[in-house]
C-alpha cells in the first residue's frame, strides 16, 4: 500500500467517522463562556471536595482531643491514666492519617494546575516533568517533617503519661504495657514513614518515569539521527 | 476577541473532533472531553500570534491538552472504558468500504500518545518541518519516527489481509 492510498483512508476517515458533528458558533461561545463542564474541571471539583473534607477533618481532631482534655480535666475521676493515653493515641493516629490525606490532595490539586499547551510537545513534557520532580521532592520533605513532628508529640505525651523512660514495661503484667507497646509503635511508625511516604508519592513518581522515557526516546532518537547524518554527510578535504 | 475565536475555531473545528476521537473516542462522556479541547483552546488564544496559520496553532494546543488530560487521568487512575454504545459502533463499521478505514483507526489507535501526534499530522499533509516544530524535535528525526510508524500501519493492514 502506498503513502497516497493511506492518506486517502485517512481522508474518508476523519471525514465520515471522526469528524462526527458540527458545532455552530453559539454552541463553541456557550463552551467557553460556561467553562464548568470539561474533564479537567470534573476531576478539579472531585479533588476540591477531598481537600475540603481531609482539611476539615484536620482541624476537628485536634478540636476533640481539646474537648478530651477539657473533659477529663473536670472528671479525672472517671478515667485511668491508660484509658486517658489510649483515647490520645487513637485521635492521634487519626490526626497522622488525615494530615497524610490533605498533603495527597493539595498534591492533586496542584498536579491539576500544571498545564502547559502553548509550547511543543517536548517542552511541555519537559516543563511538567521538571515541576512534577520539584513539587514531588517538596512534597515528600514537607509530608515527612509535618508528619514527623505529630510522631513526636505523641510519643512526648506517651513518655510523659508514665512518668518517664524507666517505666516502659514489656512484661506481661502491671502498669504501663498498653503505654509501652504504644510508644514502640509509634517508633516503628516513624522508622517506616520514608517507605509509607514513597508508596504514597507512587503515584507521581510513576509519571514522571513514565515522561522521562517518552522524553529520552525523542532525544536519542533526535541524537541517532543527528549522528547518521554526520555519518553520511562527506568528508571534507583538510 | 471572543467573537474572533468563535469564528476561527468553527471554520477549524475538524481538528478538534479527530484529535477528540482518536485520543478518547472509547471514553464515557465524550462530550466533556471535546469541551476540555475547546477550554484549553480558549486559554491558550491570548497566545496566538498570527506567525503560524490558527489551523496549526490549534493542532498544537489540542495534542497538549490531549496528552496532559490523558497524563492527569493516569494519574488520578480514572478507568477507560469502552462503552456498549462504542462497541456497537465498532462493530457496525466492519462492513467491507470501512474495513480499511476501522484498520487504520485501529492502528493509530494502539500507538502512543506523540506517535499518535505525529502521524496524524503528516496524514493532514504538515510538512516534516511543520512537524518537527510542533514536537520539538529535529526535521531527520521526524522523517525516522513517520517512516517507523507508516511501516508499523502498513504491517498491521498486512496482517489483517492475511
Amino acid at each position: 500500500m502506498e503513502t497516497v492510498e493511506l492518506k486517502k483512508i485517512w481522508k474518508t476517515l476523519a471525514e465520515k467517522q471522526l469528524i462526527d458533528q458540527d458545532m455552530a458558533q453559539e454552541n463553541i461561545l456557550e463552551i467557553i463562556t460556561r467553562k464548568g463542564n470539561g474533564v479537567l474541571n470534573k476531576m478539579k471539583r472531585k479533588l476540591n471536595h477531598d481537600y475540603n473534607l481531609n482539611l476539615f477533618a484536620v482541624i476537628l481532631i485536634p478540636c476533640a482531643m481539646l474537648f478530651l482534655l477539657y473533659w477529663n480535666s473536670i472528671h479525672p475521676d472517671l478515667h485511668t491514666v491508660a484509658q486517658m493515653s489510649r483515647s490520645y493515641a487513637i485521635i492521634g493516629l487519626m490526626e497522622v492519617l488525615v494530615v497524610f490525606g490533605l498533603i495527597d490532595s493539595i498534591k492533586n490539586r496542584k498536579f491539576m494546575d500544571l498545564t502547559f499547551n502553548t509550547g511543543t510537545i517536548k517542552e511541555s513534557m519537559e516543563q511538567v516533568h521538571r515541576d512534577l520532580k520539584a513539587y514531588t521532592r517538596k512534597s515528600k520533605i514537607g509530608g515527612m517533617v509535618a508528619i514527623n513532628i505529630i510522631l513526636i508529640f505523641i510519643l512526648i505525651d506517651i513518655f510523659m503519661s508514665i512518668n518517664g523512660f524507666k517505666n516502659l514495661n514489656f512484661t506481661s503484667s502491671g502498669a504501663f504495657i498498653f503505654e509501652s507497646y504504644y510508644a514502640v509503635f509509634v517508633i516503628l511508625l516513624m522508622a517506616t514513614l520514608p517507605a509509607i511516604s514513597r508508596l504514597a508519592l507512587k503515584r507521581y513518581t510513576q509519571t514522571v518515569t513514565d515522561i522521562e522515557h517518552a522524553l529520552e526516546e525523542l532525544r536519542e532518537e533526535d541524537f541517532k539521527s543527528t549522528a547518521s547524518i554526520e555519518e553520511t554527510r562527506p568528508q571534507s578535504k583538510t | 476577541m471572543e467573537e474572533k475565536f468563535t469564528r476561527l475555531l468553527h471554520q477549524n473545528q475538524g481538528i478538534v473532533h479527530k484529535i477528540s476521537n482518536l485520543y478518547f473516542r472509547d471514553r464515557l462522556e465524550k462530550e466533556d472531553y471535546h469541551q476540555e479541547l475547546i477550554i484549553q483552546l480558549w486559554k491558550a488564544f491570548p497566545s496566538f500570534n498570527h506567525q503560524a496559520k490558527f489551523s496549526t496553532w490549534m493542532y498544537r494546543v489540542c495534542l497538549n491538552a490531549a496528552i496532559d488530560i490523558l497524563r492527569k487521568e493516569k494519574n488520578q487512575l480514572k478507568q477507560v472504558k469502552i462503552t456498549e454504545a462504542d462497541m456497537k459502533h465498532i462493530a457496525s463499521n466492519h462492513a467491507p468500504e470501512n474495513a480499511n478505514q476501522e484498520k487504520l483507526y485501529q492502528s493509530i489507535s494502539q500507538l502512543s500518545p506523540i506517535d499518535k501526534a505525529i502521524i496524524t499530522l503528516y496524514l493532514d499533509e504538515y510538512s516534516y518541518k511543520e512537524i518537527a516544530e510542533m514536537i520539538g524535535i529535529s526535521e531527520s528525526n521526524t522523517g525516522v519516527k513517520i517512516s517507523r510508524i507508516k511501516s508499523q500501519i502498513l504491517k498491521s493492514f498486512k496482517d489483517g489481509n492475511s
